[in-house]
C-alpha cells in the first residue's frame, strides 16, 4: 500500500553491512525505543529496517588497560548491572540506570541512544566527559568531533563506544518534567593524567565540555577566591552557555558540589 | 544473502506459550500486533510517545513497552501479555492483592501495570514504598492517585504468595468492603472498551486537523486524499448541508447580568467557513485501515487565510472575532451579589487583601483516549454506537438529532468500559458525531481512536481562569466581604456545560464554608482561539476554593492570625444549618469545625513548628497549608437546572428487574468509568432488599436496556442514581408487601420488612423476597387487580445539591537550592456523609488529591502567543504526576448524613481536585513566604525565593 519497508535481521556484522549498502537510506534498528515512537517521521521514506541488535560484534564489555568498551546494541539496564563497568566507571553504570524507566532500559541500547541524535541523551555527557570514541566497523571517531547526530561514514555502522576510565567521574542530572530526558546534566571526569573534562547537557542544547570551567576548576587550586571568580565567570557570566538565571544557577551549584566531592575544593561563595 | 539473513515479513514467536506465524508489515508494532492480529486486546494503548505504560508485555522474560517495539523484532522470541498471568481462572497474587487493596479503578492501566510490576519485582526483594513507587516510573494512573498500587504492591511482596485468597463475602452491606466486581476482568485483561469493539466490514476514519489557529477557509482540497489507496470516501465541512448534519450546541443558556441573552453559538462537526482552534477538524478520512485513513488525512491540502490567534490574555481581541454573534469575543456576562452593596463593605473593611491569580488550563487526560465506532443497519433503519462516555443517554439525544435520524431511538449507544473520564467524556464531540453520519453515509461500520496529541489538542480542557479577587475583614478577622471579578477562558466553541461551570457552578460556590456576608462574583465567559473548555473534575468548585482558600491565607498573613485559627473564627457552624448563603445556594447541613479540628490533630499542625525548625536546620524550608472546602455536588435539582438555563433535568434513573427465579438486575442511568458502580450499587440495593449479593447484577451504559438516564459526573452517582435505586428499592417493598401480605394471610399493615424477608412480628411464618418475586411470575395465585411480575422503575430528582466537604492539610518542604518541592504529608478528612465503599472512597480521594497535586504542581496547557498553536501536545510536553510524584494521603472520614437524600450519601468523586490544589499552594506560600501562580514548578520557586532575597 503506501509505505511498506523491507525487515532484515542480519546475523552478522557483515551481512549488516552488505544491506546497508544495497539498500540506500536504510534505517537502522537496535532497541528501537527511539525510532518506533517516530515510525510516522522516521521510515516513511526509508526502504528497509536492518535490525541490528542480536549481532554478536555489537554486544560484550570488556576492559583494556585505561580504556572501557561497551558494544552499541548492549541496553542500558544491561551496562547499569554489568560487574566490569561498575568496577571501571561507577558513574556511567548510574548514569545508565537512570534512563528513562524500567522498560526503556530493559530494550534501549546505547548505541541506539547515541546514534538518534537526541543531544540530551544522557550518555552525550559521558561521551565527552569520558574521552570517548566511537568505533565503527569501518572507523574511529573522536567523540570530541561528532556533531548533534553523529556522522558515519557512508554504509557504516556503530560497534562499540570506547571510554577511557577517569580516576574518578560524577553526573548529576535535572530531569526534564515531562520529557524524562535531561532538563539540564553535567558529567565529570578527573582522568588520570590529572585532566578535568567537564560536560553539559540539556534540553534543546548541543552538547558541549566547559573548557572555561575546566581551566577554572584546574588553575586555581591554591587561590580560592579566584576560582570562584572564574567558576562565576564561566557559568553566569558566559552569555555564550544561553542559560536561564535558574539553569545557570543550578550548573553553578552542581559544579560546586562536583568540585568539593571529587576535587575537594570548596567554591561556595 | 546468506542463509542466515532472513527478511522478515513471515515471523514466529511464542504468545503466551502459544507457537504463532504471522505475516507482518515491518512497521507494525509488536502491540498493534497483539491486539488486531492476536485478539490480545487486554494490552491497551494510552499514548504515542512510550510514556504511559499501559502497553506494558514481557518480552523474552522481561518488561517492554510494546508500543515501542516492533512486531518483527519480536520474530524468534516469547512474548507474554496480561492474559497469560491468571493461570486456570486463579488470578496470579499480584492480581489478588491489587484487587484486595483496591490498586485499581477503571482499569486501563491496570494490565501494563501488572505486567511492568511482575518485572520489577522478579526476585522478590523486599521493596520501601519509595522504591516501589520509583518502580512505577513507567507507568502512569490517572485514577488511583497511586496509594492503593503501592498498597497492593507491598503487600505481594510481604505476604507468603501460596495465601489463599479470601473468601469473597457472601454478602456486603452499605459501609463493607467487598472486592470489586469489576476488577477480575479488569485485571486478567478481559475489560473491554471501545478501542476493543470491532465489527465485521469495519473501516478506520481519521481526521486531518487544523494546524492554524484561526483563519477563514478558503479550500480544502480532498482530491489527493479521495484517490489514495484503501480511501472510501472523505467529508468536509462542505458535506454538512448536502447530508442534513447538524451542529453541537452547549445546554446551558447562561443569562447576562443585565438580563440579555448570552452571544450562543454552534460548532459545526467538521470546520465550515473558518476554523478557530489549532487542532479543530477539517476533514475526515475513512478507509479500510487506520494507517490507510491516516495516511490520506495527511493529504489533505488546506489553503486558509490567517487571522490572528485570540488567546484571551489581556485587552488585545483579534483582527476578526471568532465568531460573527460575538464581535467583542464574549459569551457571557454572569453576575450575582449587589456590586454596589460589596463595593461599601469592602470600604467598611478592617483589612482588605487582593490577589489576583490564574488558575491555569489543565488537559484531563484519562487514560483511555476518546473512541467511537459506529455501525448502521439499514434495513432497521437505526444505528449503533460504541462511544467512551460517561452519558450515553445525552449521546443518544444529542447525535441522533445531529446526524438527522428519523428519532432519537435509531440509535443506541453503549459506553462499555470506559478508561477514566473526569469531565472529559460527558461532552458530545465532533468526532463520533462523524462515524455515525459516515457509518450512514458509507454503509460500513468506522471507528475511531484518538491519539494521545488528538487528546491534548480536541478533547475539552478545564478551568483557565483569570481571577482577580478582593477579601474584607473586620477587625477580629471575621470575613465581611468577598468581590471576584474572572475572566473564564472558554475556547473557540461552547462545549455541553461549557457556560454553566465557570458561572453557576463557580459564582455560587463562593461562599465555600464560611459565613461571608456579602459575595458579588461577575465573570466573563470570552471565546478564544483554544480549544473547548468545559468541566473537568470538579468544575468550578476547584475554581471557587483556590480563590476563597488563598485569600484566607494571606488574610491571615495580614491580620497576623493563625490560618487554621481565622478560618475556625468564619466557619459556619453546627446549628447555622440550613445555611442560606448569600449566592443562591442552601447549604442543608454539615459539621465544618469537626473536620477542621479533626484534620489539624491528624496532621499534628500543633507541632508543625519544630518540624519546620528540624527542616531549617537541614537548609530546607518548609510550609503548611489548610484548605476548607465545601462543594454542591450530587448534581442536582431539575428546577434548579433550568432556572441556570439548563435544557435538562439533573435527576437519575434505576429500573430494578427480577427475574422469574429471584436473581435482581438492577439498569443504572449512570455510568461507570472507574469508580466501581457494579460493586457499590449491589451493596446498595443488598442493603436495602436483602437479596444475596452475588444475585444482583448492575446494568449500566446501554440506552437499549437501562432507563434514560442522565449519566455521571458532579459527583453525583452515589447520591442521585443511588437516590434513585434506592426509590425504586422501596417500591419492588411496596409490590412485594402486598403478595406477602397475601399469601401469608395477614394484613399488609402488620408485615415487617427486614434482610430480605416479610414476617409478622412474633409470627415464625415469613416469606423471603426472592419467593416472592417466583410467586410474582409464577401468578397463579395473587391478589386480585395486582399485575404478575415484580420489577420497579423509579426516578430520584433531588431536592438539593448535597454539600460535601472537608479540610485538607498539606505539608511542603522546598529545597530553595532547587525550588523542588516535596509533600511530606497530605491529610484529608472529608465529610461524605454515609459511606458505601470505604476503600472505593479512599481511592477516589487519592485520585483526586493526585489530580489536585497535578495542577498545583506539574500540569498546564500552554499556547503559542504568536501563532496560537497549543505547545504542550504531548507527555512529553505536558506532565501527568506518575507514583513518585504523589504522597502518600492520610484519608479521615468525618461525617455528617445528607438528610435531603433517600441514602444519606453527598459523593465523594471531585473532593480532592477541589481541595488539593489550595492546600498545595497554600503549604508553598508559607514555605517561601510568597505566593506564585500554580503550576508551582522548581523554576518558579527558586525564583521567587531569590527575588525575596533580593529584596
Amino acid at each position: 500500500m503506501m509505505r511498506d519497508p523491507a525487515f532484515f535481521k542480519p546475523t552478522t556484522l557483515e551481512d549488516a553491512l552488505r544491506l546497508l549498502r544495497e539498500h540506500q537510506g536504510a534505517l537502522l534498528i537496535a532497541g528501537g525505543q527511539h525510532l518506533v515512537p517516530r515510525l510516522d517521521e522516521y521510515a516513511e521514506k526509508t526502504p528497509a529496517l536492518i535490525n541490528i541488535e542480536g549481532l554478536q560484534d555489537l554486544r560484550g564489555v570488556s576492559r583494556a588497560a585505561s580504556r572501557l568498551r561497551i558494544g552499541a546494541a548492549e541496553t542500558h539496564g544491561a551496562i547499569s548491572r554489568d560487574a566490569v563497568v561498575k568496577d571501571a566507571i561507577p558513574a556511567l553504570a548510574e548514569l545508565a540506570g537512570d534512563i528513562g524507566d524500567l522498560q526503556v532500559r530493559n530494550r534501549g541500547t546505547i548505541g541506539g541512544a547515541v546514534m538518534s541524535g537526541v543531544l540530551n541523551s544522557d550518555y552525550r555527557a559521558a561521551l565527552l566527559a569520558l574521552d570517548a570514541q566511537l568505533i565503527t566497523a569501518g572507523a574511529t571517531i573522536d567523540a570530541d568531533k561528532i556533531d548533534a547526530r553523529p556522522d558515519l561514514p557512508s554504509g557504516d555502522i556503530l560497534v562499540a563506544i570506547d571510554f577511557a576510565i577517569p580516576a574518578r567521574a560524577e553526573f548529576i542530572k535535572h530531569v526534564h518534567p515531562a520529557a524524562g530526558y535531561a532538563d539540564l546534566a553535567i558529567m565529570l571526569a578527573q582522568h588520570a593524567d590529572g585532566g578535568l573534562r567537564l560536560a553539559l547537557i540539556g534540553e534543546g542544547r548541543r552538547p558541549e565540555r566547559l573548557h572555561r570551567v575546566e581551566d577554572a576548576l584546574a588553575k586555581n587550586k591554591a587561590d580560592r577566591s579566584a576560582a570562584i571568580r572564574a567558576l562565576d565567570d564561566a557559568v553566569a557570566g558566559d552569555a555564550s552557555l544561553e542559560l536561564s538565571d535558574y539553569h545557570a544557577h543550578l550548573l553553578r551549584r552542581d559544579i560546586v558540589a562536583l568540585a568539593q566531592r571529587m576535587l575537594g575544593l570548596d567554591l561556595t561563595s | 544473502m546468506s542463509e542466515a539473513t532472513r527478511r522478515a515479513g513471515e515471523i514466529e514467536l511464542h504468545v503466551n506459550g502459544r507457537r504463532v506465524s504471522a505475516r507482518v508489515s515491518a512497521l507494525t508494532r509488536l502491540v498493534d500486533f497483539l491486539r488486531d492480529d492476536q485478539g490480545l486486546t487486554g494490552t491497551h494503548v494510552g499514548c504515542d510517545t512510550a510514556q504511559c505504560g499501559a502497553c506494558v508485555v514481557r518480552l523474552n522474560g522481561v518488561s517492554v513497552k510494546a508500543c515501542t517495539v516492533l512486531a518483527a523484532q519480536a520474530d524468534g522470541g516469547a512474548v507474554e501479555t496480561i492474559e497469560s498471568v491468571a493461570t486456570n481462572g486463579e488470578l496470579h497474587p499480584l492480581q489478588r492483592a491489587l484487587s484486595e487493596r483496591h490498586g485499581l479503578q477503571c482499569g486501563f492501566c491496570t494490565p501494563g501495570l501488572v505486567m511492568s510490576i511482575l518485572d520489577a519485582t522478579a526476585d522478590k526483594a523486599h521493596l520501601s514504598r519509595p522504591q516501589i513507587r520509583a518502580a512505577l516510573k513507567g507507568n502512569l494512573c490517572r485514577c488511583t492517585g497511586y496509594q492503593h498500587i503501592v498498597d497492593a504492591v507491598e503487600a505481594y511482596l510481604h505476604s507468603p504468595s501460596d495465601r489463599p485468597a479470601p473468601d469473597a463475602p457472601e454478602d456486603s452491606r452499605i459501609g463493607d468492603a467487598p472486592l470489586r466486581r469489576e476488577d477480575a476482568r479488569f485485571l486478567t485483561g478481559n475489560g473491554r472498551y471501545t478501542a476493543d469493539v470491532s465489527f465485521p466490514g469495519q473501516t478506520y476514519v481519521a481526521f486531518a486537523r487544523s494546524e492554524v489557529s484561526h483563519g477563514r477557509i478558503n479550500l480544502i482540497d480532498a482530491s489527493k486524499a479521495g484517490a489514495a489507496p484503501g480511501v472510501i470516501g472523505v467529508l468536509t465541512g462542505e458535506d454538512l448541508e448536502a447530508d442534513g448534519i447538524g451542529a453541537l450546541r452547549c445546554g446551558w443558556k447562561v443569562a447576562n447580568e443585565d438580563g440579555s441573552a448570552m452571544a450562543d453559538t454552534a460548532r459545526p462537526v467538521l470546520a465550515r467557513g473558518k476554523v478557530r482552534f489549532h487542532g479543530e477538524a477539517i476533514a475526515a478520512v475513512i478507509a479500510e485501515t487506520p494507517d490507510a485513513a491516516r495516511h490520506a488525512a495527511g493529504l489533505i491540502r488546506a489553503d486558509f487565510t490567517p487571522l490572528a490567534p485570540h488567546l484571551g490574555g489581556g485587552d488585545s481581541p483579534a483582527d476578526e472575532a471568532l465568531h460573527q454573534g460575538a464581535p467583542d469575543n464574549v459569551c457571557f456576562r454572569w453576575a450575582i451579589g449587589d456590586e454596589a452593596a460589596a463595593a461599601r463593605a469592602m470600604d467598611d473593611a478592617e483589612h482588605v487583601v487582593s490577589l489576583d491569580l490564574r488558575n491555569n488550563r489543565l488537559v484531563p487526560n484519562a487514560l483511555e483516549p476518546r473512541a467511537a465506532n459506529a455501525r448502521y443497519d439499514p434495513s432497521e433503519d437505526r444505528a449503533t454506537l460504541y462511544v467512551t462516555s460517561q452519558n450515553p443517554h445525552m449521546a443518544r439525544r444529542v447525535i441522533a438529532d445531529i446526524v438527522g435520524l428519523r428519532s432519537e431511538n435509531r440509535l443506541r449507544v453503549i459506553s462499555p468500559d470506559v478508561g477514566g473520564g473526569f469531565g472529559s467524556k460527558i461532552f458530545v464531540y465532533p468526532e463520533e458525531c462523524v462515524c455515525v453520519w459516515a457509518a450512514r453515509k458509507f454503509g460500513r461500520p468506522v471507528k475511531w481512536v484518538a491519539s494521545r496529541r488528538e487528546s491534548f489538542l480536541a478533547d475539552a480542557h478545564g478551568r483557565d481562569h483569570q481571577t482577580t479577587a478582593q477579601m474584607g475583614f473586620d477587625a477580629d478577622g471575621r470575613i465581611t466581604a468577598l468581590t471576584v471579578r474572572t475572566r473564564a477562558n472558554l475556547g473557540a466553541y461552547l462545549s455541553g456545560f461549557a457556560t454553566f461551570v465557570p458561572s453557576f457552578i463557580y459564582g455560587t460556590m463562593l461562599a465555600g464554608p464560611y459565613k461571608t456576608p456579602i459575595i458579588r462574583c461577575a465573570v466573563t465567559g470570552a471565546y478564544t482561539t483554544t480549544a473547548p473548555v468545559d468541566a473537568y473534575r470538579g468544575a468550578g468548585r476547584p475554581e471557587a476554593t483556590y480563590v476563597i482558600e488563598t485569600l484566607l491565607d494571606e488574610g491571615a498573613r495580614a491580620l497576623s492570625l493563625d490560618p487554621a485559627e481565622l478560618r475556625r473564627r468564619n466557619l459556619i457552624r453546627k446549628e447555622d444549618f440550613p445555611y442560606q448563603t448569600p449566592v443562591a445556594v442552601e447549604y442543608d447541613d454539615g459539621d465544618y469545625e469537626a473536620h477542621l479540628t479533626a484534620a489539624l490533630e491528624q496532621s499534628e499542625y500543633a507541632s508543625f513548628a519544630e518540624r519546620r525548625e528540624a527542616s531549617q536546620r537541614n537548609g530546607k524550608r518548609r510550609g503548611i497549608g489548610v484548605a476548607c472546602f465545601v462543594e454542591a455536588a450530587g448534581i442536582g435539582p431539575s428546577a434548579l437546572a433550568g432556572a441556570a438555563g439548563g435544557d435538562v433535568g439533573l435527576w437519575e434513573s434505576a429500573s430494578l428487574r427480577f427475574s422469574p427465579t429471584g436473581a435482581l438486575d438492577v439498569l443504572t442511568g449512570s455510568h461507570s468509568h472507574g469508580q466501581g458502580h457494579e460493586t457499590s450499587f449491589a451493596q446498595i440495593v443488598h442493603d436495602r432488599l436483602g437479596v444475596p449479593f452475588n444475585d444482583i447484577r448492575i446494568i449500566h451504559g446501554d440506552t437499549d436496556k437501562t432507563p434514560t438516564g442522565m449519566g455521571t459526573y458532579g459527583s453525583r452517582s452515589i447520591s442521585v442514581g443511588g437516590g434513585a435505586i434506592a426509590k425504586a428499592a422501596d417500591k419492588i417493598i411496596d409490590k412485594a408487601k402486598i403478595i406477602a401480605a397475601y399469601l401469608l394471610d395477614i394484613e399488609p399493615e402488620d408485615i415487617t420488612f427486614e434482610e430480605g424477608r416479610f414476617f409478622k412480628a412474633g409470627a415464625n411464618a415469613g416469606l423471603m423476597l426472592q419467593d416472592i418475586a417466583e410467586a410474582a411470575y409464577r401468578a397463579h395465585d395473587l391478589p386480585p387487580e395486582l399485575e404478575p411480575g415484580l420489577e420497579a422503575t423509579a426516578f430520584y430528582d433531588p431536592d438539593n445539591f448535597t454539600f460535601p466537604s472537608g479540610t485538607h492539610v498539606c505539608e511542603v518542604e522546598i529545597d530553595p537550592e532547587t525550588g523542588a518541592v516535596a509533600i511530606e504529608r497530605y491529610t484529608a478528612v472529608d465529610d461524605f456523609g454515609e459511606i458505601v465503599h470505604p476503600m472505593i472512597v479512599a481511592g477516589q480521594v487519592h485520585g483526586g488529591v493526585a489530580q489536585g497535586v497535578g495542577q498545583a504542581l506539574f500540569e498546564e496547557a500552554r499556547y503559542d502567543e504568536a501563532t496560537g498553536a497549543l505547545m504542550t501536545d504531548s507527555l512529553r510536553a505536558y506532565r501527568l504526576p506518575r507514583a513518585a510524584d504523589i504522597p502518600d494521603i492520610d484519608v479521615a472520614s468525618s461525617p455528617t448524613q445528607c438528610g435531603h437524600n433517600p441514602l444519606g450519601v453527598k459523593g465523594c468523586g471531585e473532593a480532592g481536585a477541589i481541595a488539593a490544589p489550595a492546600a498545595v499552594m497554600n503549604g508553598i506560600a508559607d514555605a517561601i513566604g510568597r505566593r506564585i501562580d500554580m503550576p508551582a514548578t522548581p523554576a518558579k520557586i527558586w525564583r521567587a525565593l531569590k527575588e525575596c532575597d533580593d529584596a
